[in-house]
């Protein structure tokens, strides 16, 4: 399993798609520290309404990093199984003495990996540039910094649960539109959440709610930045109701229907791919 | 021992295709030939035998375990006919990645890629990038992955489909090689020189049955032609001789007569003497598998268009 999860890093590390994504990120954060860099020098200097500012640039930085991690995911991985059953490198693979779960789980572990890394690195260069950037108006709470990581990396692992499933069924370029749609259907749900607890109507909060159950990647982000925002035990809140974290707080009991969703994917995946012929 | 023996073995696609009840029974030590035209079923029993297709109904035992278990899949290799590596990797990195896949220490990595290099004729290459290897030494480089765990039982599915003729007589050595030290093979390929060259059992696959299976040299000798020259041929040694097999051609005093087997020729001359004819010419001439092959295959499709 780990030989598969090993070959799996490095395969995904030698695409050219990664090295591509690799570039954009770079330029992403070039620009992203340009605007900030003129931002805080014009930021006022009251300290409540700097602050709250500032959540927004690391909102914003931080919902284009997922969705550039989004996009890594689904590019790296839509062929994780299929592309192989299509170029015959899966055979050689079945007959050795390994199960079909080990494939799926060792291949799900590689790219988890190499997810973490990625997103490890862009979560902390967004929020390390606003710290350069804006030293003085940081407040971010470092405990609070961990837990959100832990829920910005649960947004690709989640893709990529989902990714490896129809890999298994489905050829490469079919499992990439099926996801990037249940992918777009997760944020538009989540703006539609985010407008009805704006404007306090239940009917749109449900519609988001529902959406966050077919792909719960949008309420992991608004529990994330929920999270981060949070202030210090024993210090006042500095949250506020933000554009892209929303009024409310998804429940920890979306964090724990997540990670509930992540083993069902994989355990479809499994289930079919161990019934596949090849 | 018996290496593969299969029961009933059926894999079909929604009812249809693939093959049918195949009883197969491959010794150890053997190069056991599979035959038959495009889409007969020859890939689809090859496959089920390695575990990639899950069988419709029937079994099988490789190695003495049944088809797919974790057990046989430990001593058997496979070079699939339709394959394809990580062309990032180099020769040796490809080669110990299979050594790991098949559970092999590092100790036993490391001495068995040189041995498997020095097999497939690619000594000197452990360093150079499977992608930058042409047609033939990809092919080679797939033995070698399929060679790392010295398997007892190889699947070769149509081996030399990208090879030059060089390329298919080196193939053809190392099989023989393999088969000295007790490898056994289950060749799929359609190059019936090929199979003819190095098989010692063959099997030939029709519309998904089995139509003929047996050791090479009973299937080549079980109808053998034999042309005679005599003094004359009478309608009376015609009738007599019709008792001896099938006359095929009569021109001037040479007659064509298909036996049953390569032991009724000396009785044959003996009996054209005794009885007073003047022998001038005795040519035997057993089948080459492609008259059998033909045979055999056009034959089922005669039957077919007859049944309609």
């Amino acid at each position: 399993m780990w030989t598969i999860a090993k070959l799996t890093y490095q395969e995904i590390t030698h695409r050219r798609v990664f090295h591509l994504l690799l570039l954009l990120t770079l330029g992403f954060l070039l620009l992203y520290g340009l605007g900030l860099h003129y931002a805080y020098q014009d930021l006022p200097k009251d300290g409540e309404l700097a602050r709250i500012i500032t959540t927004e640039f690391i909102s914003i930085g931080l919902y284009l990093s997922a969705f550039i991690t989004a996009f890594l995911t689904i590019l790296g991985s839509a062929g994780i199984i299929s592309a192989e059953v299509e170029s015959g490198i899966i055979q050689t693979m079945l007959v050795k003495p390994l199960k079909r779960w080990e494939i799926i789980i060792g291949k799900y572990l590689g790219i988890s990996i190499m997810l973490i890394i990625y997103g490890t690195f862009i979560y902390s260069a967004v929020l390390g540039l606003n710290y350069y950037f804006g030293r003085e108006f940081y407040f971010l709470y470092k405990w609070n910094t961990l837990k959100a990581l832990g829920l910005y990396l649960s947004i690709p692992l989640v893709l990529a649960s989902v990714t490896m499933w129809g890999s298994t069924f489905l050829p490469t370029l079919n499992n990439s539109v099926m996801v990037i749609i249940l992918y777009g259907i997760s944020i538009i749900g989540g703006f539609i959440e985010r407008a009805g607890s704006f404007v306090d109507k239940t009917a749109l909060m449900n519609i988001g709610i529902i959406t966050s159950l077919l792909m719960p990647v949008e309420a992991m982000y608004r529990k994330m930045l929920n999270v981060l925002f949070r202030s210090a035990p024993g210090q006042f809140t500095i949250f506020w109701d933000s554009f892209f974290s929303g009024k409310y707080e998804p429940s920890k009991w979306m964090l724990v229907f997540t990670v509930f969703y992540i083993l069902f994917f994989l355990w479809r995946s499994i289930s079919v791919f161990s019934k596949k012929d090849i | 021992m018996e290496m593969i023996t299969t029961f009933n073995l059926t894999k079909q696609y929604k009812g249809q295709g693939g093959c049918r009840e195949i009883n197969l029974s491959v010794p150890s030590g053997h190069i056991f030939g599979l035959l038959g035209p495009n889409g007969a079923g020859k890939s689809t029993l090859v496959k089920t035998l390695v575990g990639l297709l899950q069988p419709t109904s029937g079994s099988a035992l490789i190695l003495g375990n049944p088809l797919g278990s974790y057990k046989c899949r430990e001593k058997i290799g496979f070079l699939p006919e339709l394959f394809s590596y990580q062309k990032w990797l180099s020769a040796e990195e490809l080669l110990t990645l299979h050594g790991q896949l098949y559970k092999m220490t590092k100790q036993a990595i490391k001495k068995r890629i040189p041995e498997v290099l020095t097999l497939i004729g690619l000594t000197g290459t452990e360093h150079k990038k499977v992608g930058s290897f042409s047609k033939g030494m990809q092919q080679r480089i797939g033995l070698a992955c399929a060679l790392m765990n010295e398997p007892k039982l190889l699947f070769l599915d149509e081996p030399t489909s990208a090879l030059d003729p060089l390329g298919r007589r080196d193939m053809r050595e190392i099989m023989l090689n393999l088969k000295e030290t007790g490898t056994t093979i289950f060749l799929n390929s359609h190059l019936l020189s090929e199979v003819e060259a190095v098989c010692d059992q063959v099997a030939i696959i029709n519309k998904g049955r089995l139509v003929a299976v047996g050791e090479m040299e009973e299937l080549l000798t079980k109808k053998c032609e034999v042309e005679i020259e005599l003094d004359t041929i009478s309608p009376e040694f015609q009738r007599e001789i019709k008792e001896w097999g099938k006359i095929l051609a009569i021109q001037n005093n040479t007659l064509q007569i298909q036996v049953a087997d390569k032991e009724t020729v000396p009785l044959l001359a003996k009996k054209i003497i005794e009885a007073g004819y003047k022998l001038y010419n005795l040519h035997y001439r057993h089948s080459s598998l492609e008259d059998v092959f033909v045979q055999l295959v056009e034959g089922g499709e005669q039957q077919d268009v007859d049944h309609s």
